[in-house]
């Protein structure tokens, strides 16, 4: 533990494929032991965000480490390349296969050894078992797929709303009942607390799952309306110093297709990406030009923004691996964890250090991708352009203040 | 060359821009509201497209007949028998079978017999669009397909558009015409204009992955550009001012049918469909939103800039199911919501320029006034307030 900390909170949202990037990130920073006060989150990074705050009966590190064992052996996954240990079939059955599926027999894997044989033998089990649930004609009505309890037995939801907890969780939904983004959190009291129904209605997404009843109420995922989990970020925690962000990773999602099934996921996922790149880029320019610079001491109005870029070696996803990325495969799993791993542990580096280079490379502002400038085109001259909107008048106030670490400090 | 004059521009000639946002769902409501524009004597200074929206902007710009109006009232031929749709929900006459016989096979259901209709024809058409839509599934079925899993999209393009569209008249039109397409190299958006938009750009600026493989045009490969800039704002963003000065008075957006797509779907399809369309509505709204809420305020400010308005599509309750269909009789409910939404917002315009009093014409479609006080558009637009500050 460092002293002198910024209050920090991280926002998770990313394809599920490759959801072990998120939870290699918060593994590294468990490792480094940063203190995350806030942990905001949209569509499957709900999942990492709460096994990182309240796992059940494991520790944070440990149920992280086991996300690679929800991905499919490498070899069966070139003969059925989607993953039925996650996804059940649209079934009225799929809560009762699940069930059964837990008491399969099973060879006990490390979650980082690639271990063939036996992943082959476990997972073909769950293939079979996939097969053998019966569908229901009338249950394809409206959804491919059936949620079922598997993840969110992982979790300690009582645990998460203890009074005494101190860090805060939001999970995000949108209520197709008033078309209003709903934040479910573990602080805020009525309908918006947090339970195993808000996670179900943050996966709802459209053609995947049908839209999940909770509090009387008809949810979606929230991820197509805020893929960022910044929104929390904004309208409840403005009092933090830092919020930090992955990398989107636009390119790797605005690609040539290399099959029928990558395509189909790039249609879904490309306007979620391209939404979610502009919201991060829009926060970015905005709480830079409403903040006084790093090394002033004046009030922040909105969290600086930091990214964990996936593009330094050796933390790095090079272009050729980002077909990959979407592909269920343990391989995939066990790579982008070690990735998302060491550029957390990069990112805490020069965290402590606090220094110019810090800000240059991780300060989101300052490296916004060329679509991002583009979009913010429209917006810049009268919106951005008075950037100093911490006038001459309160930098005078406030004085030149200390270094960006110190001024930060809790 | 606008017919419609603007508040406290009404002494001079008001120029207009009209933004035609992407989604499929939106085609037959912008033929509808575009045909009813041009009858009413608006010619737009400038279009911004995206997606979808552009055939129905090409067909009010420079369509092949040289009848703008027949040709946006002919658009609902684009969809299907409602009989045939009741059993075959896919729009097979426009979603071509993915392989390399798909074009000869198009061409030959081109040639068969097949009655032509008029835009007269539409309320009373039922048996001849049956015997046309019959054979083109005849056709549709018999056309071989190469699709497999190392396939990278599922359809294949042939000429339909080229029947439509007088590409060479675009070129020397007055009005400017911009389509967006995403550069799958640059990862940027590009804007294909006047000079260079063809049907290959076309093509690509409509690419929607999966649908379709992404296209290339002049050695660039693009994909469809609504999935990053769905309201066709950024198309036009660059034709919008000249030597810091307004190039348009006022810019109208059609309705992105929003509120009405956000529903417990009711089969597979219109659950692929929602799942496609949600995030790209989103971002439509999102970017609307804010620039609206900015010209208010700099408006406010005193400095100019293009006022941004919103002509309401009002889906009734029990045709919102049905928004996503492409059967022929939602086809005609669609276009004619377009019709008379646009009509109604060009009746108002008159009012209030005949009586010089814009309060009621403002409060009635001014973008940021009914559309800015959403829950979900509100908290977007929070992260915006510092900015805003006077």
């Amino acid at each position: 533990m460092t002293p002198n900390l910024p209050r920090i909170g991280i926002v998770l949202s990313g394809w599920a494929p490759a959801m072990t990037l998120m939870s290699g990130v918060m593994l590294g920073f468990l490792k480094e032991g940063i203190p995350i006060d806030v942990v905001s989150t949209s569509g499957i990074g709900g999942l990492i965000g709460l096994l990182y705050l309240a796992p059940k009966g494991k520790t944070p590190t440990e149920a992280l480490q086991e996300l690679p064992n929800l991905f499919v052996s490498d070899l069966l996954h070139r003969f059925v390349p989607f993953n039925f240990k996650v996804f059940y079939k649209n079934s009225p059955f799929a809560q009762l296969a699940y069930e059964l599926r837990e008491h399969l027999p099973k060879i006990p894997v490390d979650p980082g050894s690639s271990s063939p044989v036996a992943r082959f033998i476990n997972d073909g089990m769950e293939l079979a078992a996939t097969a053998l649930t019966p569908p229901s004609l009338e249950s394809y009505r409206n959804a491919l797929l059936s949620q079922t309890s598997m993840l969110e037995e992982r979790v300690d939801f009582d645990a998460l709303r203890d009074p005494n907890f101190s860090r805060r969780f939001y999970l995000n939904a949108f209520d197709i009942s008033d078309q209003a983004q709903r934040i479910f959190g573990n602080r805020s009291g009525g309908n918006q607390h947090v339970a195993a129904d808000a996670f179900r209605a943050a996966q709802a997404m459209f053609l995947l799952f049908p839209p999940e009843r909770a509090r009387g109420r008809l949810f979606t995922t929230g991820a197509t309306h805020d893929p960022t989990g910044l929104q929390a970020i904004w309208l409840k925690e403005r009092k933090l110093d830092m919020v930090i962000a992955l990398d989107p990773l636009g390119p790797a999602i605005w690609r040539h297709p290399v099959n029928i099934h990558d395509a189909f996921q790039l249609m879904l996922l490309n306007p979620i990406v391209s939404l979610q790149v502009l919201t991060l880029a829009l926060y970015a320019n905005t709480e830079q030009s409403v903040n006084p610079p790093v090394g002033t001491n004046g009030p922040l109005k909105l969290p600086r923004l930091y990214r964990i870029p996936f593009d330094f070696p050796p933390c790095q996803i090079p272009p050729a691996y980002y077909p990959q990325m979407l592909e269920w495969t343990h391989a995939n799993a066990v790579t982008l964890e070690s990735v998302g791993y060491c550029a957390a542990r990069q990112f805490v580096a020069g965290l402590l250090r606090a220094d110019a280079e810090f800000e240059r490379v991780y300060r989101y502002a300052g490296r916004l991708e060329d679509r991002s400038q583009q979009f913010l085109r429209v917006f810049h001259a009268h919106l951005f352009e008075p950037a100093s909107r911490f006038a001459s008048t309160e930098r005078e106030k406030y004085g030149p203040g200390r270094s960006s670490g110190e001024e930060t400090s809790r | 060359m606008s017919t419609v004059q603007v508040g406290e521009q009404s002494a001079q000639r008001s120029r207009i821009g009209v933004l035609v946002s992407g989604g499929a769902p939106n085609l037959h409501l912008a033929a509808g509201a575009l045909c009813a524009f041009y009858e009413h004597g608006i010619r737009f200074d400038l279009i911004g497209t995206a997606g979808a929206g552009a055939l129905p902007a090409l067909l009010y710009t420079v369509p092949k007949n040289g009848d703008p109006a027949a040709s946006l009232k002919s658009t609902v031929y684009i969809n299907i028998h409602d009989l045939i749709y009741s059993v075959i929900s896919d729009n097979y006459k426009i979603f071509l079978k993915r392989g390399p016989w798909t074009e000869a096979f198009w061409r030959l259901g081109r040639g068969l017999p097949h009655f032509d209709l008029t835009p007269d024809d539409r309320p009373h058409s039922g048996l001849r669009r049956f015997f046309n839509d019959s054979i083109g599934l005849m056709v549709a079925a018999l056309t071989p397909t190469t699709l497999w899993y190392g396939s990278t999209s599922v359809c294949t393009r042939a000429g339909v558009i080229d029947d439509l569209v007088n590409w060479p008249a675009l070129s020397t039109h007055p009005t400017k015409f911009f389509l967006n397409a995403f550069d799958l190299g640059r990862l940027k958006l590009t804007t294909f204009d006047n000079a260079t938009l063809r049907p290959e750009s076309f093509y690509a600026a409509l690419a929607m992955p999966w649908l379709y493989e992404p296209t290339v045009v002049d050695d660039r490969m693009y994909t469809e550009g609504a999935a990053h800039d769905p309201s066709g704002l950024e198309a036009v963003w660059d034709a919008l001012y000249k030597n810091g000065q307004p190039e348009v008075d006022m810019l109208v957006a059609l309705d992105t049918v929003v509120t009405d797509l956000w529903l417990d779907p009711g089969n597979i399809q219109e659950a692929l469909e929602l799942a496609v369309m949600d995030p790209i509505v989103c971002l439509s709204e999102y970017t609307l939103a804010l620039y609206s809420r900015l010209e208010a305020f700099l408006e406010k400010k005193g400095v100019a800039a293009p006022k941004i308005y919103y002509v309401p599509f009002p889906i009734q309750a029990q045709d919102a199911r049905r928004i996503l269909d492409w059967s022929y009789s939602n086809a005609l409910s669609l276009w004619d919501i377009g019709y008379k939404a646009a009509k109604q917002f060009c009746v108002e315009r008159d009012a209030a320029n005949q009586s010089g009093n814009p309060d009621k014409f403002e409060r009635l479609y001014r973008y940021y006034r009914v559309r800015n006080d959403r829950p979900l558009i509100r908290d977007f637009l929070s992260l915006f307030d510092s900015l805003f500050m006077p």
